[in-house]
């Protein structure tokens, strides 16, 4: 068989942080981290059969998208790629209390827990925003799905600088004013939210986070 | 609550892969490969300014091969593609096989794709093609791909190295289904 030549020092040597996935690096995506064209999330979580378990948020696997159709269930299935487009606001339950709409797309990519391992890897990715691209937070009417409250971060324009605080805001905003989280057109008022970092939490945004 | 997507855009990885062909989600495109254990491994081996870089064969990995960066994936396809469009590469080797995930984005950044040959016994940079990504997209590449390295294949001066003088092995294209036999003999060679 031919074999390509190739150097033969250690590939650490050429090209840092080269896998995104080993021990050493993983950490440094935690959260959300722009590298180049892409931000990247990785999570370290439960998954498996049984779904996607995270050690603080508990049972992440019900996503659910809002389209012209109404309220879609979109499950994170372990070893399935889901592509959530640009513009679709999305949810997942138990995650983050708020809808997010990015105006790009997004992938979610949950492997199951390697052999021998107690978590694997549940990967986001989305492009990079650029000039006017951002995200929008917003609560919709969980009765009528009427628009309540919104909150956008100009991404494109200022970076993840911001982009936490940003729908932490939102929520404390939003929860704190019941007349925002009561519907004008049924009355429904909707639960309070709470931010994507669990650590956070209120003792009522942690009420909340278990609910929905 | 409905039961019909949005816009049905969920690949499982195992379906993904029997069906072998390259998917475009929105300004995505992905593929999704399956190899038995004992299959001659996909490598991917990167062109960097030291050398051809080797990624080593983890279990699990996630690389991001950058926009520019030349590539290619042994017993995938050869030669080189440079894209402007960085490259997500993913390895998860599991119960029941090898996947390994290869997604990119279209952006206003992503104007060129390119095909390029080097030397593999001296590096040498032996030619290059230029794909218009922007108008035609990141999955139309391959097909373009495989018609020039066609016509690569099919020149034996094209084939001899001006630094070395060594003759670079024949190339194969994405789909090995395409493949014709001189192909699938390179395919399985390197």
């Amino acid at each position: 068989m031919f074999r390509e030549i190739t150097i033969d020092e250690p590939i650490e040597k050429i090209i840092d942080d080269w896998d995104f996935l080993a021990d050493r690096v993983v950490a440094k995506f935690t959260m959300f981290r722009p590298v180049g064209q892409n931000i990247y999330g990785i999570r370290r979580r439960s998954i498996s059969a049984d779904g996607v378990i995270d050690p603080r948020k508990g049972n992440v696997s019900g996503a659910i998208e809002l389209g012209p159709q109404g309220v879609i269930e979109v499950p994170h299935h372990p070893m399935h790629i889901h592509v959530t487009t640009a513009g679709t606001p999305h949810r997942v339950r138990h995650s983050f209390g708020y809808w997010h709409i990015n105006d790009m797309d997004e992938i979610y990519l949950p492997l199951t827990n390697p052999e021998g391992e107690a978590l694997g890897h549940y990967l986001v990715i989305m492009q990079t925003p650029t000039g006017s691209e951002g995200d929008t937070y917003a609560w919709y009417c969980e009765k009528c799905l009427t628009l309540l409250f919104e909150r956008h971060h100009p991404t494109g324009e200022l970076g993840m600088q911001g982009l936490f605080k940003c729908s932490e805001l939102g929520v404390r905003e939003y929860n704190a004013d019941p007349r925002k989280r009561t519907c004008p057109e049924c009355g429904y008022l909707n639960p309070l939210a709470y931010c994507w970092n669990s650590a956070k939490d209120t003792p009522e945004e942690r009420a909340a986070r278990a609910i929905w | 609550m409905l039961n019909e997507p949005v816009l049905n855009y969920d690949f499982p990885l195992d379906t993904s892969a029997a069906e072998g062909h390259w998917h475009q989600a929105n300004r995505y495109s992905l593929w999704v490969g399956r190899q038995l254990k004992t299959d001659p491994p996909y490598e991917v081996i990167e062109r960097h300014p030291q050398g051809a870089v080797r990624l080593p064969l983890r279990p699990r990995l996630m690389r991001l091969i950058p926009a520019g960066t030349p590539f290619r994936v042994t017993h995938l396809f050869a030669p080189y593609r440079a894209s402007d469009a960085d490259m997500i590469y993913i390895r998860a080797d599991v119960e029941e096989g090898v996947y390994h995930t290869l997604l990119a984005a279209t952006s206003k950044e992503v104007k060129e794709d390119r095909v390029v040959w080097f030397c593999p016994h001296c590096g040498h940079e032996m030619g290059r093609e230029v794909f218009d990504a922007r108008t035609q997209g990141l999955i139309a590449f391959w097909p373009f791909m495989l018609e020039k390295l066609r016509a690569f294949n099919a020149s034996p001066e094209r084939r001899i190295c001006s630094t070395c003088g060594k003759q670079h092995p024949e190339c194969y294209g994405f789909d090995a289904k395409l493949d014709q036999p001189n192909e699938s003999a390179a395919r399985a060679e390197w």
